[in-house]
């Protein structure tokens, strides 16, 4: 095991006091959770206080730490019983990164995070927090402008009525016309996405925002049993579903990026550097399009269906260009011009 | 006495913090020797006790240096409760909140900030419940590397790290100058490769070492003249040479214009829109439109057509 720095556990031991402090009848378990530590962590840090105190050392100087029927307890230690200011570190990952999540369109957020910030940034020490502040205007937080949908989902959510909305399916290639009750909205991976419930599969579904072409309220409002929820979405986003499909692909090396941005199962290094993938989705033409895209660097594995779905899709692309569909100018109509 | 002797480092910094924590008039180094480091030699006692002023600071527990006695004939040092502690923050329930969710969005289970977000909790109240909102956020990357290259920007120093391309291949040493850092469906920085001599994206996801801040006095490096350019989107964004024309189906169309900003060229009669898409690496975005499958055409630069027909061909097993 590494040895931790000491600044490192020192840091870790200024913030255990008060902690333990603020939480009577804390249990070993709860405090190696809340601090990230082993039982075997935290018992050496108790005893290195129980030796710690003022001067001369006497029984009644020292700070009383121990742990009795799992209860943890510190006492005596008046002189630590508050945390200290935050590092110039934490400062600057706290308000650097704040600021520019705060400044980010589409935040519902944003006007208490800045008030928050604030308040922290007074009680911060000058040095870092002008630190914070020059790291501040070099960090950015891109995600996706707000999309216009936005507004009005937060609406109805909060109105817990139902939306019309023509959606777009890149999977699938198509549009689609669907009435859903929206529970949420949220962003990861730099994207806008909204869980709703679907009346069509009469199941919880999972949209991106960007590719709501068009929203309009329905009128109705939801049905209690399609709004609540016991489990929140973030746990819920990339679990498999009960009617999953177990599919695989293997990856080139060069195609590395995949297995970043899919969530997967599991990963296996197979030949010449190559790794398969193997993930759970409710169904394949997305995978089928993925594979079109990653060309000789990507290949089908299971199921058998799935290669086959790419060859075909290749072909029906292929028999757009080679039909002659190809347009020319002369045969449609110069948007520029504006002529409709 | 239970105090080991010599104390250990972490020990001795604890006590050092409650002797002047607790006293209320400036103690002199001799005092501090007699209560903390007893037994060193005046060389050892200095040494180690500049190392321990500077630790403390730099953990933000500043000592502070102040006459013992209103003659000022001696100085001594103390730690002003006042200075050291947070304050009462004073933040309201839904101020709570946010800095929670925004701890969470885009930082995910980092030490350091779970280590600040406690004395937040500590010095203003209650730790929110999560789930408040109508808003949901999902933990993005969590990067151990954010601290000390927002440090590293901060201060203009050098940083070295090894680095794994997106490629595949051994991990390489790098030593840059930070510019900046971008959050885009995972954490970037974008700073000045010293060796190849041009401003790069480094994915944080991709660091195979520690960040390590190189040694010397700053700032070691200029401020960049512009604002570094930011992560591309797409293979649509960055040094883009040439159009290409694209027709696309009415159900992706709309998306792909709203998405890239293209321009349209032409509307058909069967729906279909035809797009001037800048492209900037050729090879990705090739693939970025044979990814539409039967549902986007290239109309030009002709070899890109072929390249395209070249590529589906093989797909469908058409020799």
């Amino acid at each position: 095991m590494p040895v931790e720095p000491t600044g490192s556990r020192l840091e870790r031991i200024l913030v255990l006091v008060p902690w333990v402090v603020a939480h009577p009848g804390v249990t070993v378990d709860e405090v190696g959770e809340r601090f990230g530590v082993t039982r075997a962590e935290l018992l050496a840090d108790l005893e290195l206080l129980f030796v710690c105190g003022l001067p001369p050392f006497g029984p009644g100087d020292l700070i009383e730490a121990y742990v009795d029927g799992d209860i943890v307890t510190i006492r005596f230690a008046d002189y630590l019983s508050r945390p200290m200011r935050l590092t110039r570190r934490e400062a600057l990952v706290l308000l650097a990164v704040g600021r520019a999540l705060a400044s980010q369109p589409g935040l519902a957020e944003a006007a208490s995070l800045r008030s928050a910030l604030g308040k922290l940034e007074r009680a911060t020490t000058p040095d870092a927090a002008s630190a914070a502040k020059d790291a501040a205007e070099h960090v950015a937080i891109d995600v996706e402008r707000q999309p216009g949908a936005l507004h009005a989902l937060r609406l109805a959510i909060s109105q817990r009525r139902r939306v019309r909305m023509t959606y777009y399916s890149f999977g699938r290639g198509e549009m689609t016309e669907r009435v859903v009750c929206p529970l949420v909205v949220f962003t990861t991976g730099g994207s806008w996405y909204m869980e709703a419930f679907d009346e069509k599969s009469g199941e919880d579904r999972i949209f991106r925002v960007d590719r709501i072409r068009d929203l309009v309220p329905a009128g109705e409002a939801c049905e209690e049993h399609e709004t609540s929820r016991d489990r929140p979405t973030p746990e819920r986003l990339f679990t498999a579903g009960e009617h999953d499909l177990e599919a695989a692909i293997d990856v080139s090396p060069k195609a590395g990026w995949v297995a970043e941005r899919t969530p997967h199962e599991s990963a296996k290094k197979i030949a010449k550097g190559w790794t398969r993938l193997t993930l759970r989705t409710p169904n394949l033409p997305w995978l089928e399009r993925l594979l079109l895209q990653l060309g000789d660097e990507g290949r089908a594995s299971a199921p058998p269906e799935l290669a086959e779905g790419v060859r075909e899709i290749a072909r029906k692309a292929l028999a757009r260009y080679e039909g002659g569909a190809r347009s020319s100018p002369p045969r449609t109509r110069r948007a520029a011009r504006g002529g409709s | 006495m239970l105090c080991r002797d010599p104390m250990a480092k972490v020990e001795r910094l604890i006590n050092l913090i409650a002797l002047l924590m607790e006293t209320r008039r400036p103690l002199t180094p001799e005092q501090i020797r007699a209560a903390i480091y007893k037994g060193q030699s005046d060389v050892a006692f200095k040494r180690m006790f500049e190392r321990d002023k500077e630790e403390l600071r730099d953990i933000g527990i500043p000592l502070e240096r102040a006459a013992t006695d209103v003659w000022e004939t001696e100085e001594g040092y103390l730690i002003r409760r006042e200075e050291a502690t947070l304050p009462d923050l004073g933040l309201e329930p839904d101020e709570q909140a946010a800095l929670w969710l925004a701890a969470r969005a885009s930082l995910g289970g980092d030490t350091t900030l779970q280590r600040a977000l406690l004395k937040v909790s500590l010095a203003g109240g209650t730790v929110p419940s999560s789930g408040s909102s109508a808003d949901a956020t999902v933990a993005g990357a969590a990067s151990p590397h954010l601290p000390g290259l927002l440090d590293a920007i901060a201060e203009r120093r050098r940083v070295r790290f090894r680095y794994r391309t997106g490629g595949g291949g051994a991990p390489a040493s790098r030593t840059v100058e930070p510019h900046a850092l971008e959050y885009r469906g995972g954490w970037y920085l974008a700073a000045y490769d010293t060796n190849r001599e041009a401003v790069r994206h480094f994915k944080l996801d991709r660091f195979a070492s520690e960040v390590t801040p190189v040694a010397g006095k700053v700032p070691q490096f200029e401020p960049p003249a512009s604002a570094p350019p930011g992560v591309p989107h797409g293979p649509w964004e960055g040094a883009a040479t040439i159009e290409a024309r694209i027709a696309f189906g009415p159900s992706s169309a709309w998306w792909v214009q709203r998405r890239t900003g293209a321009r349209v060229v032409a509307q058909r009669d069967d729906g279909w829109i035809e797009l001037a898409v800048p492209m900037a690496d050729r090879t990705t975005f090739l693939s970025w439109v044979l990814g539409f499958a039967d549902d986007a055409e290239i109309l030009s630069p002709d070899d890109l057509r072929a390249a395209a027909i070249e590529r589906l061909r093989r797909a469908a097993g058409v020799a």
